[in-house]
């Protein structure tokens, strides 16, 4: 793994691989998509199952990329690395996005469920506590105007995010133990059948892709992005 | 095979997946549109290491880029000691 | 000053000496300047005074959520004078003395962490029962009320802290502390609410407490060292 944190190597070893990716993902996604539609309805919930198609694969990797993130914080911090730098603020976009489908799908989900557009049970409750660590991670990064300084202190708090996260999920879910939720049909707690297997592993599998290529694609970016910097800034100086 | 009747949750079923999907595009289109916009940008800057004229802000720049004919005192070399 | 005072050489502080020294300091400094702990217990009551008049003073609303109230206030109070906890020193220069002196940075921040607990934490627990009360919590709890708020002071002084290094240097310092900050204060305020809630339930509060204070001996570890890190990357 460290023979990639040298950028160029980053750069030759992604090169033709971002493109599979990102072809991957658009397969998956729509393989995945007509599976999610021909399977039959659930005869508890109806046509809303399909909803878990997009609401469960956001949620993980909504957690996949924050894990990235938190990840890639620690390399950037213990081994000072600009490339683990790049990689943490490459996750964090794309990271709370799905971590918001996850909630606004979560509510949909809910709503024909529970007759509430949002309900405070662990599970839904964790993931937005998810996005606002989310939240807190790109609002330190965006009000530090040095982007090293910037980067250095998102990578303390990326660390201190990670560690954190496993408890504050667990203090969720102690809570709810205290308060029994309004409703006792969680969805997904009682066995998911059988047949709902192969749409669901694919739309995993298919976010899971597309996070890792635009993720990839975002370093890359940030990658080119920082060269460009440093040729203008030399230009500027022989000028 | 494709059973598009989401009656009675159509309202819940086909927001769900627009929203992700929209969402999803953005994210690609985001990530595409800058990665080609700074990989044309540093091929730019590697291939011609000069400063560039698109630069006009720069005075150094500009003035090289007035040329002799404007610059009186490059037109006055190139005329020749005699006038 | 006589001859004699000149003469003797100054002996340096030593680590207690130097630990005693920041802490007063910081005391001073907290509790200085109008109203001391006062402030801190003045605005915690302004919030518990709000809530009846935003929800209704019906004591059977009320009740229920007197002690998740209280500890949302613990909270919000909290995050007060966080801002200038290590920013005061970075703009006069101060941190970099502290850094160059007797004590580690890591040390300096569990210092200032402490203080804010003594100096905020302290007349918050003192407050809590009271306003916890008023909201209709049953007597009986209050002594419970101010150890867990004691506690989860605590654990509050050491995020908060944490929260002050990173925002040292960025744009909207107090607003980005507490958005930063609030989402790690949710276990010791579900921890510490939740002892409330089985205590009024007649169950026993022993494991919520224990979860409260492994809660707070792991911010108490994890501040000072991520503290320190952040204030160095503002300083350089």
């Amino acid at each position: 793994m460290f023979g990639l944190s040298n950028p160029q190597r980053f750069m030759a070893f992604t090169g033709p691989l971002t493109p599979v990716l990102w072809g991957l993902a658009a397969l998956l996604l729509g393989v995945g998509a007509w599976l999610s539609f021909s399977v039959p309805a659930d005869y508890q919930q109806g046509d809303t199952v399909r909803i878990m198609f997009v609401h469960v694969p956001a949620a993980v990797w909504g957690l996949g990329a924050y894990a990235a993130l938190g990840v890639s914080s620690f390399f950037a911090l213990v081994f000072r690395h600009a490339l683990a730098d790049a990689a943490a603020r490459a996750a964090a976009l794309p990271g709370a996005a799905f971590t918001a489908l996850a909630l606004f799908t979560g509510s949909l989900w809910g709503q024909p469920m529970w007759g509430t557009w949002w309900v405070w049970d662990a599970r839904l409750t964790s993931v937005l506590v998810l996005f606002l660590f989310y939240l807190g991670y790109m609002a330190l990064r965006a009000s530090i105007d040095d982007e090293q300084k910037a980067g250095r202190a998102a990578a303390v708090l990326g660390l201190v995010g990670l560690i954190n996260l496993p408890i504050v999920k667990f203090s969720v879910d102690w809570w709810n133990t205290l308060h029994q939720p309004a409703s006792f049909l969680t969805p997904g707690s009682s066995g998911l059948d059988p047949v709902y297997l192969a749409p669901f592993l694919t739309m995993l599998a298919a976010y899971g892709a597309l996070f890792a290529a635009l993720w990839l694609t975002a370093i890359r970016t940030e990658i080119r992005r920082r060269r460009v910097m440093t040729l203008r800034a030399r230009q500027a100086q022989e000028a | 095979m494709l059973d598009l009747d989401m009656t009675p949750y159509a309202a819940f079923v086909w927001p769900a997946w627009g929203v992700s999907a929209l969402v999803l595009a953005a994210l690609t289109a985001r990530a595409v549109v800058a990665s080609r916009k700074w990989k044309r940008e540093l091929a730019r800057l590697e291939a011609d290491p000069t400063p560039e004229a698109a630069d006009t802000n720069r005075p150094q720049v500009a003035r090289s880029a007035i040329g002799p004919k404007e610059r009186p005192q490059a037109a006055q070399g190139a005329v020749g000691p005699k006038e | 000053m006589s001859r004699r005072d000149l003469d003797q050489e100054p002996r340096p502080p030593g680590l207690r000496g130097a630990t005693r020294v920041l802490l007063e300091r910081e005391l001073d400094l907290a509790w200085g300047g109008g109203g001391g702990p006062l402030l801190a217990c003045g605005f915690f009551a302004c919030l518990t005074a709000i809530l009846p008049l935003a929800a209704g003073g019906d004591p059977r609303t009320l009740g229920p959520v007197a002690g998740g109230v209280a500890w949302l206030a613990l909270a919000l109070a909290s995050l007060l004078s966080l801002e200038r906890l290590f920013e005061r020193d970075m703009e006069d220069g101060g941190l970099d003395l502290l850094a160059l002196g007797h004590l580690s940075l890591e040390q300096v921040v569990l210092i200032k962490a402490l203080a804010q607990w003594v100096a905020v934490g302290l007349p918050l627990a003192l407050t809590a029962p009271v306003a916890a009360l008023a909201l209709g919590l049953p007597a009986s709890l209050t002594p419970l009320v101010a150890l867990t708020a004691l506690i989860g002071g605590a654990g509050f002084a050491f995020t908060g802290a944490l929260g002050a290094a990173l925002a040292l240097g960025a744009k909207r310092g107090g607003l980005l502390i507490a958005v930063v900050v609030l989402p790690l204060f949710i276990p010791p305020v579900v921890f510490g609410a939740g002892a409330l809630e089985r205590a009024g339930s007649d169950q026993p509060v022993g494991p919520a407490l224990a979860l409260l204070c492994a809660y707070v001996l792991f911010a108490a570890v994890i501040a000072p060292f991520a503290g320190a890190a952040a204030v160095r990357n503002a300083q350089g």
